[in-house]
């Protein structure tokens, strides 16, 4: 009883100063400096309609690189925890089979996840979404195939080939605009093009999509890795 | 041509690397080992190549996207940073040696490419002149840790990656809330910037954005408090791992704290405040691991133990203290990698992690114990070594501030080196004068993994007997954090 009182001043002594700190803060007032630049220059400077897009990959395009190192940690780390050694691999027999119904429309539905996603992370620059949220469509669509066909075995050799291919693509890039005059990492080196043009804002389409290939294969790569965490270890505890 | 002398390599090629371990895994499993090699010897030598610059100029500024530093991400290189930055990269190189013929478990490639982008991760904190880009690199380096220390799947390991996934996502947490606050308060995210506006701050906001950022950091940096992960995922993670994780991680860490508490909230209520945690670490550190009977989970607690000296140093905010904790930084990150490396060695040979099933190990291991004794009695502070004078340092920066309180505090770190001295020695002596108990053939480690502590060995006996450069170094470098250069050079090389 006295610690729960006890616990219970501490607490509200603490969400007293949050709320007196956080009334100190101007949110909501127009004055994030570097955000009214954005939103000023942003079409001009990178040719990209969306201007989320011109913030996360051209003018912060460093953190995006950060991101996508993220995920990819977290994928190698997903892949280390689950982890069975080939000789210890025994296949599960006794799953029950998805009926009819999830079977056929997966293998129709497939194709039409597949395109969405592309054109999800395809029209990044143009309107909203970009390389994260079509390459975790795509994955979703993986996702799928292996709930209705339990045996899917995705390669992984050919997803760390294209995971690591698109990350290489990403850092080349930024290592070219070191060559140039300008002298900056990932500076935007291709013509701009015309405003709302597919092929527009030079080299944000390219990373976008190196980026949806890369979260893709991440994300299927950590399908694979749970699908196998119920399916490979034949069962036994 | 390619300036080669741009901090931005330091990042970029490290992370070229790391994808290139995942590209070529998909068609040879042997190449991986010897990328991180290749990686963070190009690190060290472009590190290099920027120290003229670094003399020359005080600072070095590279931007991204091709915009000026508030509007882009900037990479800031100065005395200090340039500085960790080369010990990271260092680290990097040797350790990478070392795992060729240490690692020898599934799933190689992904160990490789974690450990490279833990690595980057690292250095990425160290040098970045953005906060929320700091957030970033934050996350990097824990999330390939989280990974990296559950590598063994065993029961341990796994246990102490869950608790240091959840206590470090929290970490990152309160530094991301931090980082949201100073940007809604200044609308910039560039610390050079933010800096230049905190002035027109009200106490209320710097205090709650201080306070988390503290929290995030802390926990990452392992201060007293904060730190319940450490001393799990220390012994757990595979020994190269926790080489670098104590080595230079937490230290990273600290040196956001260092930078952040320096250049943008510069009160001078809050040092005392500090004071308190970095006695309250060194006290809590040093204590424990004098009754470990693990011999890396001692280690590790003697990690928190420096890690409170080295910021009590900090704490004392004068040039000379300054210098004294750069030093114990430089000491400490040396010392503690190479003696997580030959314990990994020994640990290999002996079978087990306990402190008495390493009696006699010294006299089979000859050339591994010799460097053991080097880096603990320089952990110690013993006079020829280097932390003799880093220690010294430390002491003579506090009893220069002539109040009680230091005296006390002066008392405590001495009390807690001879804590120290007596688990290191009951440790030496057990190895070279116990009576072995198992009849287990010992064997001197591997030469590729010998190869690595004695680099590292041979490094430290270097700084130990010619130290002047060192201190040199450290000393402007102090200076340089003390007068604020890093807001002044940036502003008047076009940082901002």
């Amino acid at each position: 009883m006295i610690r729960k009182i006890v616990y219970s001043i501490f607490l509200a002594t603490i969400v007293l100063a949050l709320v007196m700190f956080f009334a100190a803060y101007p949110f909501g007032k127009n004055k994030m400096t570097v955000g009214e630049y954005y939103l000023n220059n942003g079409v001009a400077q990178t040719g990209a309609s969306n201007i989320v897009t011109s913030v996360v990959v051209d003018y912060r395009g460093f953190d995006t690189l950060g991101e996508v190192s993220v995920l990819f940690g977290a994928a190698a780390g997903v892949a280390i925890l689950f982890f069975v050694l080939a000789e210890n691999r025994r296949e599960r027999k006794n799953i029950t089979s998805p009926n009819f119904v999830v079977k056929v429309g997966s293998r129709i539905i497939f194709p039409f996840i597949l395109l969405f996603g592309t054109y999800i992370f395809i029209h990044g620059h143009l309107t909203p979404g970009g390389g994260f949220q079509g390459g975790s469509i795509i994955a979703s669509g993986f996702l799928l195939l292996y709930l209705a066909y339990p045996g899917t075995r995705v390669s992984r050799k050919k997803l760390s080939a294209v995971e690591g291919l698109a990350g290489l693509t990403f850092v080349l890039l930024g290592l070219y605009g070191l060559m140039l005059p300008e002298s900056s990492f990932l500076f935007n080196f291709l013509p701009k093009g015309q405003l709302n043009a597919l092929l527009s804002a030079g080299i944000l389409p390219i990373i976008y999509i190196a980026i949806g290939f890369k979260v893709a294969a991440e994300f299927a790569g950590i399908v694979d890795d749970m699908m196998c965490e119920v399916i490979c270890r034949g069962g036994e505890k | 041509m390619v300036n080669l002398a741009n901090p931005i390599l330091l990042i970029a090629i490290p992370l070229l690397f790391v994808f290139l371990i995942a590209f070529s895994s998909a068609f040879s499993k042997s190449i991986a080992k010897y990328l991180p090699i290749f990686a963070f010897g190009l690190n060290v030598v472009i590190a290099i190549m920027i120290i003229p610059d670094v003399l020359k100029n005080g600072l070095v500024i590279a931007t991204t996207a091709g915009f000026k530093p508030p509007i882009a991400i900037d990479m800031v290189v100065d005395r200090l940073s340039l500085f960790l930055a080369i010990i990271a990269s260092l680290l990097g190189f040797v350790v990478s040696i070392y795992n060729v013929f240490y690692i020898d478990e599934e799933p190689e490639e992904k160990f490789y490419a974690l450990f490279t982008l833990l690595v980057a991760g690292v250095i990425w904190m160290i040098i970045t002149g953005d906060l929320f880009n700091l957030f970033v690199a934050f996350e990097v380096t824990s999330i390939a840790a989280f990974g990296l220390v559950g590598f063994h799947r065993d029961k341990g390991a796994v246990e102490a990656g869950f608790k240091y996934l959840v206590m470090g996502s929290i970490g990152g947490s309160f530094l991301l809330v931090g980082v949201i606050m100073l940007y809604a308060a200044t609308g910039t995210l560039n610390i050079v910037d933010i800096a230049q506006k905190s002035a027109e701050l009200t106490f209320q906001q710097k205090f709650l954005a201080y306070a988390l950022i503290f929290t995030g950091l802390g926990i990452e940096g392992a201060l007293f408090p904060l730190n319940a992960w450490l001393p799990d995922a220390h012994p757990a993670a595979p020994s190269s791992v926790s080489s670098i994780l104590s080595g230079i991680m937490t230290t990273a860490a600290i040196y956001a704290i260092f930078r952040i508490t320096n250049t943008i909230f510069d009160y001078n209520q809050i040092y005392f405040f500090l004071m308190f945690f970095a006695l309250l670490t060194l006290i809590f550190g040093e204590v424990a691991a004098f009754f470990q009977k693990d011999i890396k989970r001692m280690l590790a607690y003697s990690t928190i133990g420096q890690t409170g000296l080295f910021f009590f140093a900090f704490t004392l905010h004068s040039t000379n203290g300054l210098q004294g904790a750069f030093m114990q930084i430089i000491n400490h990150s040396l010392s503690k990698s190479m003696l997580f490396l030959i314990v990994g060695g020994m640990i290999m040979q002996v079978g087990s992690r306990n402190i008495d099933d390493f009696a006699g190990v010294g006299r089979k291991m000859k050339v591994s114990a010799f460097f053991l004794a080097v880096g603990m009695f320089s952990l110690m502070g013993l006079p020829p070594f280097f932390g003799f004078w880093s220690k010294l340092k430390i002491i003579f920066a506090a009893l220069q501030q002539t109040n009680i309180l230091m005296v006390a505090s002066v008392v405590i770190i001495l009390l807690m080196s001879v804590v120290e001295g007596a688990y290191f020695f009951k440790l030496l002596q057990a190895m070279f004068f116990g009576k072995p108990k198992q009849d287990r053939e010992i064997k001197e480690a591997s030469l590729g993994m010998l190869t690595a502590v004695v680099v590292l060995g041979l490094i430290l006996l270097f700084v130990s007997f010619y130290p002047t450069p060192i201190i040199d170094f450290t000393h402007q470098a102090a200076s340089d954090l003390m007068n604020k250069n890093y807001i002044n050079l940036a502003l008047k090389l076009g940082g901002l």
